[in-house]
Order: C-alpha cells, then structure tokens, then sequence
C-alpha cells in the first residue's frame, strides 16, 4: 500500500526554546533552556533523557499545545502558536474518545473538515487497515487490547496526513512483544506514509532501533546535551554488535550525564 | 407492605381514614371513568405529565448551556456562583406567591415552579461533567485542528453527557414532585395533585390513595426510562476516568 499522497516538504526549526513554568510561590522553574534543533522531512528523532527532563514539555510546546516562555517554534517557517491538524499527536495514554468506535475515532478529524460521510469512512479505514485494526473498527476503545489501543491512536493521527507526527512515550504501557512488534509496524508506517517522527522514550534500545537521530537532554534544566547520529543500516538487528555498541554508549551518556 | 395495609384497613374499619384494597384498586383499574366530575384519573395524569414536561424543558434549555459556560469558562463562574448559592437554597415551592404575583394562577406559573425545581440538578452537574471532560481529549481533538466549537460539540458536550443525564433525571424527579404539589395550591382546577386534594375534601380517601399510587407509579416508571437510556448509550463511562 502506497500513502504518499499526503506528503508535502517539511522542516521544523526549534529557535532558542526556553520555556518557564510559574511554581506558584512566585518563582519560576525554568524546564527548559534554550533548545534549538532542526528536524527535516522524513526524519525520525527521539528523545532521551531522565524523567522529569521536560521530554513531554518540549513535545508539547512543538505541537503548540504549550507556548514557549522564550524562542519559536517554527513549521516550514511559520510560527507554532496553537495546535493543528498539521502535526499528528500521539499520548501516553491513547485519550480515544470512548463514546465513538474506533473508526469513529480515526475519522473524527475528517469529519470536522466537513468530509462526506462515505468518503471519510472510507479514508479512515483505509488507515485502519495500515495499522492492521480493520477488524475492529466497530468495536469501542475500551474493548481493544492497549496495544490495539495505540494502534487506533496512530491511525488517528496519520488520517488527517500531517507531515510530522509526535510521540510522547507512546508505547511504554505495552508488553515486550506487543512494543517490537509495533515498533516495527512504526518502522513500515514511516516507510509508506514519508512522514517526520519527534517521539520521546526511556527505551534506549526502542530510541536506537526507530530513531535516525537522538537528542539526549540533561535536567535541571533541560538543555541539548549531546546529538547523536544512529548510522545503522535497516531493518536494524537489536543483537548486532554495532546496535549494543550505540546501546552502551547512550546508556553511558544518560547515566554520567 | 401490602398485607400490613390491608389488614390494618380491615381493623381500621373506616374508610375516611385508610381505604381498604379493594376500594383503591376499583379507582386505579378504570382509569378513564369520571371522578366527582374533575376528570377521569387518566386525564389528569396527562395533564400532569404535559406541564412537567413542559417545565422540565425549559429548564433543560437553560440549564445545559449556561452549565456548559460555568464549567468551561472562568468569567461565567465567577459572575454566576454568588447568584447560584444564594438562590439554590430556596425552595421552587417558596416560589409560589412570587410566581402568582408575576406570572397569576394558571399553567405559566406552575411551568416556571417546575422549572425551578429541575434547572439547579441540571446546572450543577452539567458544570460538574464539564469540568470532568479529560484534558487529553480535549487536547487530542484539538491537535485535528478543531476549534472552540467543534471542541464543545464533539468532545466537551458528547463527554459530559453522562452527568448531564444524571442531572435530569435528579431534575425530572424534583420537578414532579413540583407538579403535584403545584396542583394543590388553591385556583387550579386540574392534575393528580389537585384530584387528591379535591377527593380529600370530599372524603374519598380510596381516590386520594389512588392518586398517591398513580403519581409513585409514573415517577418510578420515569426514572426507569432514565435510567434504561443512560445503561443504553452511556456505558462508557464505567469503563474510562
Ligand atoms: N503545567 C505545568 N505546570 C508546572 N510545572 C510543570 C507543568 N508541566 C510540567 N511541569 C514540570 O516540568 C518538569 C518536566 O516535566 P515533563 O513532564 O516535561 O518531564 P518528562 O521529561 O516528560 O518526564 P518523564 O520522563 O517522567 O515523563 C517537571 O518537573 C514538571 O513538574
Ligand atoms: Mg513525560
């Protein structure tokens, strides 16, 4: 299957992000300092650092849903000031709505673009059948395995074809088996739909097997510590010796850093 | 229950006082026959239901939007929780004179005692449900481009619904007990509440009791049907928040 129709150049520019959060006592906790980055089309980053880092607070300030203290945002040069269909969100914890089935779910986004009923079924649908949830597609969220779960969710975020999709640990609810198998299927999607990934993990090993490039962030606050270029060969072999090298090197960088 | 009232009826022996099985069951079993010229039990029944209905209404169409402004926006909540709390505690029935001096005896009064009894459920845990909307809905609806509107149509409205249900089926309650207790006040001339009170002033105790029945029937068949439709379509909410 071939789902390139929705593809459009992209480039996202981070300019000297700063974000600030109010503590309420009058002070302010700066989380982030100064995070500049650029993720061009078709590239697939992650992001790495220790809990509390402000990993989920620079996806968020990237999908607008969070502004900026200090720096921009920038989306094929335009300023990120508020959420939209042109980056695709996928949570922690999927929030499918659970009132619609599934299919009801993925083409919610069409439907608020006024398509016809048919049509947007048909669409949705067709996504469904890329992440491999096409049975299910009239079941409701809460029936599905929290495996299928995410699934939906990336079916949801790829239907209104965005040109980056972002990811906030969004498989680290999963099993071990379950979290390769759609890691891979992560892998194919990215291969047929051309699209720009910014996801955030604690997996090393889930970091170095997706990811093109790492961001790792120090804490306290938030800054780019290291950039590292994952130059292994796909489908990456998790057992290779060149996969456990990069595997105990940023281990040594998150664990001294 | 039953048989305590009956044997208590038959001991009693006077049928101003408590009305034997028998005597009520003839009046709820022809509900269509005339009773000492006020209509038959049917009719008022009908009577009843339109008024509440119509009351409950107008309190829904009130109470859905502005508890959805409360819950959402902070502005609404300000302006309206010092009106709210200081005109929630008065009861619909204290209402009354007010509402004959405003609006005189007759169905317009009565709708707006009605609809005081059911607007503050309504409002109250519409605002409630409101507020309980999940942020990552909210969130992952809006990272689809939608905008205020379609955020209160397609997530906020559909993800409070639960509690908005619940809210009327509280405020339908309260508004029946409005309607019938509306019904007793002097100058109305239709309805169960004013059926008892008529047959009350003319000593027939088995139509008063009759009416009692007939009014506990039609509120437990009500909540019933709120009830059926909540299991219906709002079982999702047992199984997320
Ligand atoms: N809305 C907010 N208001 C105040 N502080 C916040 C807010 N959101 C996040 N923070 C703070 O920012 C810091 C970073 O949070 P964030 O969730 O981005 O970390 P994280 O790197 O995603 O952590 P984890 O790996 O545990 O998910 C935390 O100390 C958190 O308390
Ligand atoms: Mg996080």
């Amino acid at each position: 299957m071939v789902l390139l129709e929705g593809i459009r150049a992209m480039k996202l520019e981070l300019k000297g992000i700063t974000k600030e959060f109010d503590q309420g006592n009058g002070n302010n906790a700066v989380i982030l300092q100064d995070i500049s980055l650029q993720i061009n089309e078709q590239e697939v980053v992650g992001i790495l650092g220790p809990s509390g880092c402000g990993k989920t607070t620079l996806l968020r300030v990237i999908a607008g849903l969070e502004q900026p203290t200090h720096g921009q945002v920038l989306l094929d040069g335009e300023a990120v000031t508020k959420p939209s269909a042109r980056m695709g969100m996928i949570f922690q914890e999927h929030a499918l709505l659970p009132w619609r089935s599934v299919l009801d779910n993925v083409s919610l986004g069409l439907e608020m673009q006024e398509m016809s009923r048919k049509e947007r079924q048909e669409k949705a649908m067709k996504y469904l059948e890329l992440v491999g949830l096409q049975e299910s597609a009239h079941s409701r969220p809460y029936e599905l395995s929290g495996g299928m779960r995410q699934r939906a969710a990336v079916a949801r975020a790829l239907v209104l074809e965005p040109s980056l999709l972002l990811m906030d640990e969004p498989f680290s609810a999963l099993d071990p088996q379950t979290r390769k198998q759609i890691q891979e299927d992560i892998i194919r999607i990215q291969e047929t739909t051309a699209k720009a990934i910014v996801f955030v993990t604690h997996s090393v090993e889930e970091a170095i097997f997706l990811a093109d490039r790492l961001v790792i962030l120090s804490a306290k606050p938030g800054r780019v510590q290291e950039l590292l270029e994952v130059k292994l060969e796909r489908p990456r072999d998790r057992m290779s010796p060149q996969f456990l090298e990069m595997r105990e090197r940023v281990l040594g960088l998150l664990g001294g850093g | 229950m039953i048989l305590i009232w009956q044997a208590l009826a038959l001991y009693v022996n006077n049928p101003f006082v408590l009305p034997t099985l028998e005597a009520v069951l003839s009046v709820l079993l022809k509900p269509t026959a005339d009773i000492l010229g006020s209509g038959s039990l049917l009719e008022n029944a009908r009577l009843s239901l339109v008024r509440v209905t119509l009351g409950f209404l107008i309190a829904a169409f009130l109470a859905v939007p502005l508890g959805v402004a409360i819950g959402r926006w902070e502005v609404f909540k300000d302006v309206s929780e010092g009106l709210i709390s200081s005109l929630r505690p008065v009861p619909p029935l204290a209402w009354v004179p007010l509402a004959m001096a405003w609006l005189k005896i007759g169905l317009a009064s009565m709708v707006f005692i009605i609809a005081l009894g059911a607007f503050f459920p309504i409002l109250l845990s519409t605002a409630q449900g409101v507020r309980g909307v999940k942020r990552s809905w909210q969130e992952a609806v809006s990272m689809m481009g939608a905008g205020e509107v379609h955020l209160i149509t397609k997530v906020i409205l559909p993800g409070s619904a639960p509690e908005i249900w619940t809210g009327m089926r509280v405020g339908f309650g309260i508004a029946w007990m409005c309607v019938v207790a509306a019904e007793m006040l002097p100058g109305t001339s239709s309805g169960l509440g004013y059926l008892i009170m008529y047959a009350y002033g003319w000593g027939q105790i088995q139509v008063v009791v009759a009416g009692m029945v007939a009014i506990g029937i039609l509120g437990i068949l009500i909540d019933r049907f709120f009830i059926a439709v909540e299991r219906k379509w709002f079982s999702w909410r047992a199984y997320e928040r």
